[in-house]
């Protein structure tokens, strides 16, 4: 292989030292361990994507598309995990909504805007309704939920419950309770005597509250069938107040 | 040629001549891979001018270049050495033909890269003196200089290592 020009090579020079020869046999006697390659080539497709099952027809070819597959599909993971969290943060968002509203429903269910009509229907004349007597607070029971565990504006249906029940003769007694009656909607609340006007047409209302604690004397049937309570106490100190109707 | 076609035609050759410029052998196969990744990205530009071999020894010796001087290789003890000359003609020992090996990486550790790589070109690929120059991008007569002067200190390094001492007749023979 060598040209005219070329000198002989050590390794061929029989005027050189044997140990120098022997030296130069073992450097040109180098090869690489029989799993080099194999090795070698397995990085080399984790590094640059070169397809490792590629024939030799057309391997080029086939590592760039491998290459731009391998891209592509890197990107579109890429996207849709990118989506994914898009739609989640997204559904998070309108969960949080939809509570925000849910919360800020029955926020103004609770102390939504007295109605106009509550406002001018003051205790109607000849009604039984005094407002001096209007139900207050039950006094925190012995069995009720301590204060951290039970919601502040929303008493504990519990220790009421038999309240109802003590009323529901009262109220199926009176003939404009016949018909079923929508649920009650609304309560309100004002400075010095509180209101809650509702549709009434069940057989039952019943404020919300411990017996004894006046509550039926806050309540009224007006003539045109409509419960109207005073859920405010003595005090006149604004309160919620939770009607019930019982069909 | 494809990348996998010149891979594995050539990667034999790229190993040994990493290890003759000086790259170890538990290195060998991060800087060959190092290698065809340059060889990958730059084998659309190559031309066809020259061989491809002269071509990747081109690359060989920058990217051995670049890791030697990264990670500097320990020098090898003279003891060691020196207790290899002695026996190292002895066939069939796989052992000492790793320690014959190692013996060859440092007197080939005194000759100057530039010198060494001419050098193993030449002595050891076999390739022609115009070929080294096209792969190093040398004039000729610059290539035979260095092939030159490589051969005075390839020698010297061999006689102070062997101590002036020659190997026993019957010892002689590759140790392969």
């Amino acid at each position: 292989m060598s040209t005219t020009t070329d000198p002989v090579r050590l390794i061929a020079d029989p005027g050189r030292p044997e140990s120098e020869r022997a030296l130069l046999q073992l450097g040109a006697d180098i090869a690489p361990p029989r799993d080099a390659e194999a090795r070698v080539w397995l990085a080399l497709v984790g590094a640059i994507g070169v397809p490792a099952a590629a024939g030799a027809a057309d391997a080029s070819t086939k590592t760039t598309t491998t290459t731009t597959t391998t891209t592509m599909t890197a990107a579109k993971a890429k996207a849709g995990l990118t989506a994914v969290k898009i739609a989640a943060v997204v559904a998070t968002l309108a969960a949080l909504t939809a509570l925000v509203a849910l919360g800020s429903y029955f926020v103004g269910a609770v102390k939504g805007p007295r109605s106009p009509e509550s406002v001018a229907t003051a205790p109607a004349a000849g009604t039984p309704v005094q407002p001096a007597a209007v139900a207050e607070a039950p006094p925190p029971s012995e069995d009720a939920p301590p204060p951290a565990e039970a919601a502040p504006a929303r008493p504990a249906p519990g220790p009421r419950r038999p309240a109802r029940d003590q009323r529901r003769p009262r109220a199926a007694a009176d003939p404009s309770t016949t018909a079923a009656s929508p649920a009650p909607r609304a309560a309100s609340s004002g400075v010095g005597r509180c209101s809650v006007d509702v549709p009434f047409a069940g057989s039952v209302a019943a404020v919300g509250a411990s017996p004894g604690s006046g509550v039926e004397k806050a309540m009224s049937i007006t003539p045109d069938g409509r419960c109207r309570c005073f859920p405010g106490g003595r005090t006149g100190r604004p309160r919620a107040a939770r009607v019930s109707a019982a069909r | 040629m494809t990348f996998e076609e010149a891979y594995r035609a050539h990667f034999a050759f790229v190993w040994r001549s990493l290890r003759r410029l000086g790259i170890r052998e538990e290195d060998a196969a991060d800087v060959a891979q190092e290698v065809f990744i340059v060889v990958h990205r730059k084998l659309p530009e190559f031309a066809g001018r020259s061989k491809l071999t002269t071509w990747l020894y081109g690359i060989c010796f920058r990217v051995a270049s670049e890791r030697r001087r990264v990670v500097p290789r320990p020098p090898l003890g003279e003891q060691e050495a020196a207790s290899f000359i002695g026996r190292q003609l002895d066939p069939g020992a796989l052992a000492e033909r790793h320690q014959g090996l190692a013996l060859l990486e440092r007197v080939l550790d005194r000759i100057p890269d530039e010198q060494r790589a001419v050098f193993c070109l030449f002595e050891l690929e076999g390739m022609t003196g115009e070929e080294i120059a096209a792969a190093l991008e040398l004039p000729l007569g610059t290539a035979y200089s260095r092939l030159r002067l490589a051969r005075v200190a390839f020698s010297a390094g061999v006689a102070e290592l062997v101590g002036g001492r020659e190997p026993r007749a019957e010892k002689r023979g590759r140790s392969v």
